[in-house]
């Protein structure tokens, strides 16, 4: 049984489909992260497991049983705010027992719940605060700690550091995972940040124009990107066009592309004739020999600290490489090859 | 100069321009309240020559003072709640709603605005005669009151409800909040000083509003605004005059401070803005 099922989901707002078919199958305990761009359907969808928004079609299911004509208030979710959202005139305290008071906890339990929570957000100094004596990142451990309390069958998050500055999201990424994890909470969380969801995530859901690119975990999102959009929405990619012209020997095809003629290594077969394929600047070898070598003068470089940039362009294609040696300059031709296993062959054209 | 010193001066120059505004006809008011009928106060002499209490004495003995104060503070407070609570369902569509023809029905709810008062008394009240008000005037005056004032309780209601936080509201709902609940969470707070503030608005136009209570409530109802007039208008007898524009004007000036302290304090938090 899932925590979250979601089947055929559509949401439309007048003729403007913001998700369509939707599929998403949640265990318990994971923490599974909605990246895309603003206006993927990202925040949509959260708005839907929540309950704020009804879906158009299709169903959502939570331990096993619909959710989908629940409002918030009867749901077993709790959403951690982008804005915190708390509420300005109550104490820190008041803040964290509003939703157990709601749900008519006995007030021993609430207590006791409000403590421990306090404990573990080390909230205990500031209980007694209204939320505007508080610096950002309190107030975004007490928004955090208003939906721990609930104890919810599923956590969810909306873009939650986005008003941190950069140390402090650091440091409370980490720790909304260790409280996820200690607590096995199923979670969702929602960012336009490609980091944040390649460091916390059990498995990223790509979205892009109210569509599913793709579901995985984080390192096969990187490393085996599904379409061309994932391969270039996360991380840097190289996109080409390519022909496939035939297989030359198991699991090894031969593709036209601008560089001339290359090799991929895949188990799978190419999803067409003509189709799009990928490689990562970090995984090409510079002064690289034998298969899959492409000579090209450098058109710029650009030094980036640990490594350097390069431009190059090859037969009208832009190509973007890492080098980690630093003597290279513009106007230096160069070989380089790319490993045909890191060679991705991705959607039909 | 130096521009913190520069605003100093700017400053202390501006109380004290507005101390002398508030200041000059307060002492005049009070000084004119306290002359004695024995000895006019004429126009050569900087202070009244025999200053007592007569004139209050004589107003509070004499005239309809007494009923008419009775009259006007039950009155204004009447109308003050009468219109928030009318104002309040409006002002909730116009702040927190979307449809269509919203900003025309806004400029037609803060129409009455525009039209000069007595305009309005004169053919309102005819209006209210044919309603059958004439058999009960306060209730005439009340509602009167309640339809000229309550554009500004609409105004100002509608900003509060404007200032309500979606966020807060979404939140208490997925905190599992009743409806009920989520009004006293999210939308309170953030009324609060809106409500004070029309409260107080309507009023103070109320108490000191004479064209509908002249027309509708002479000559046996009296409120304070309307003595005053009348003093004025049959022999112009200047103290007794001051004695009822102190009457009128003090109270105002208690209520006005007592309620901003209460508006102050109805929510820090949501001033700052964070939260």
């Amino acid at each position: 049984m899932y925590a979250i099922e979601i089947q055929n989901m559509k949401m439309a707002f007048g003729r403007f489909e913001a998700l369509k078919d939707i599929n998403l199958q949640v265990s318990k305990g994971e923490f599974v992260t909605l990246l895309g761009p603003s206006g993927c359907g990202k925040t949509t969808l959260l708005k839907a497991l929540s309950g704020f928004l009804t879906p158009t079609a299709g169903d959502i299911f939570m331990g096993g049983e619909t959710v989908t004509a629940l409002p918030p208030e009867s749901r077993d979710t709790a959403l951690c705010f982008q804005s915190y959202a708390l509420f300005p005139h109550l104490t820190v305290k008041e803040n964290l027992d509003f939703g157990l008071r709601q749900k008519k906890v006995p007030l021993a339990e609430r207590v006791q719940r409000v403590d421990r929570v306090s404990e573990q957000l080390e909230l205990g100094a500031q209980l007694d605060k209204l939320p505007n004596q508080l610096s950002g990142g309190q107030q975004q451990r007490v928004a955090l700690g208003r939906a721990l309390v609930m104890q919810p069958a599923v956590i969810l998050f909306d873009e939650p550091l986005s008003n941190l500055d950069a140390k402090l999201r650091d440091s409370v990424r980490i720790e909304i995972r260790r409280i996820q994890r200690e607590n096995n909470l199923t979670a969702i969380y929602v960012t336009h940040d490609q980091a944040e969801a390649l460091s916390m995530s059990d498995r990223v859901v790509v979205l892009n124009g109210g569509r599913v690119e793709q579901v995985a975990a984080p390192k096969e999102i990187y490393n085996n990107p599904a379409t061309s959009f994932v391969a270039d929405f996360i991380g840097s990619a190289n996109i080409m066009d390519a022909e496939v012209v035939g297989e030359s020997s198991p699991g090894q095809w031969r593709l036209n592309t601008p560089l001339g003629e290359l090799v991929s290594e895949s188990k799978s077969r190419p999803k067409g004739k003509n189709i799009k394929v990928c490689w990562r600047p970090e995984e090409a070898k510079i002064h690289g020999t034998g298969l899959n070598t492409v000579s090209s003068p450098i058109r710029d470089v650009s030094f980036q600290g640990a490594y350097s940039d390069l431009f190059l362009t090859t037969n009208g294609c832009e190509i973007r490489l890492q080098a980690r040696e630093f003597g290279l300059k513009e106007g230096d031709v160069i070989d380089y090859s790319i490993p045909p296993e890191h060679l991705i062959m991705l959607e039909a054209n | 100069m130096s521009q913190a010193k520069l605003n100093k001066i700017l400053l202390y120059s501006l109380v004290a321009v507005c101390a002398l505004w508030l200041i000059i006809p307060f002492t005049m008011a009070i000084l004119w309240s306290l002359v004695d009928p024995t000895k006019p106060w004429t126009a050569d002499k900087l202070l009244p020559p025999v200053m007592s209490f007569y004139r209050w004495q004589y107003l509070w003995e004499n005239s309809s003072l007494q009923q008419a104060m009775i009259n006007s503070y039950t009155l204004a407070p009447t109308a003050a709640v009468l219109a928030l609570v009318l104002a309040t369902p409006t002002a909730f569509a116009f702040g927190r709603l979307s449809f269509p023809g919203k900003s025309v029905a806004q400029t037609l709810a803060l129409l009455p605005l525009i039209v000069p008062g007595f305009v309005t008394a004169v053919f309102f009240t005819a209006f209210l005669f044919r309603l059958g008000f004439a058999h009960w005037r306060f209730g005439g005056i009340v509602l009167a009151h309640c339809v000229l004032f309550m554009p500004f309780a609409v105004r100002i209601m509608t900003v509060s409800f404007e200032t309500v936080r979606q966020d807060h509201i979404d939140a208490a709902r997925d905190l599992g909040a009743s409806t009920c609940q989520r009004w006293k969470v999210a939308y309170l707070p953030a009324l609060k000083p809106g409500v004070f503030a029309s409260l107080l608005i309507v009023f103070i136009y109320s108490i000191e509003e004479f064209a509908v209570a002249f027309i509708l409530g002479s000559p046996d109802f009296v409120t304070i605004p309307t003595l005053l007039f009348s003093q004025m208008g049959q022999d112009f007898v200047r103290p007794n005059a001051a004695v009822l524009s102190l009457i009128l004007v003090v109270p105002n000036v208690f209520l006005m401070l007592g309620l901003e302290k209460l508006m102050r304090s109805a929510n820090p938090a949501l001033a700052s803005g964070k939260g």
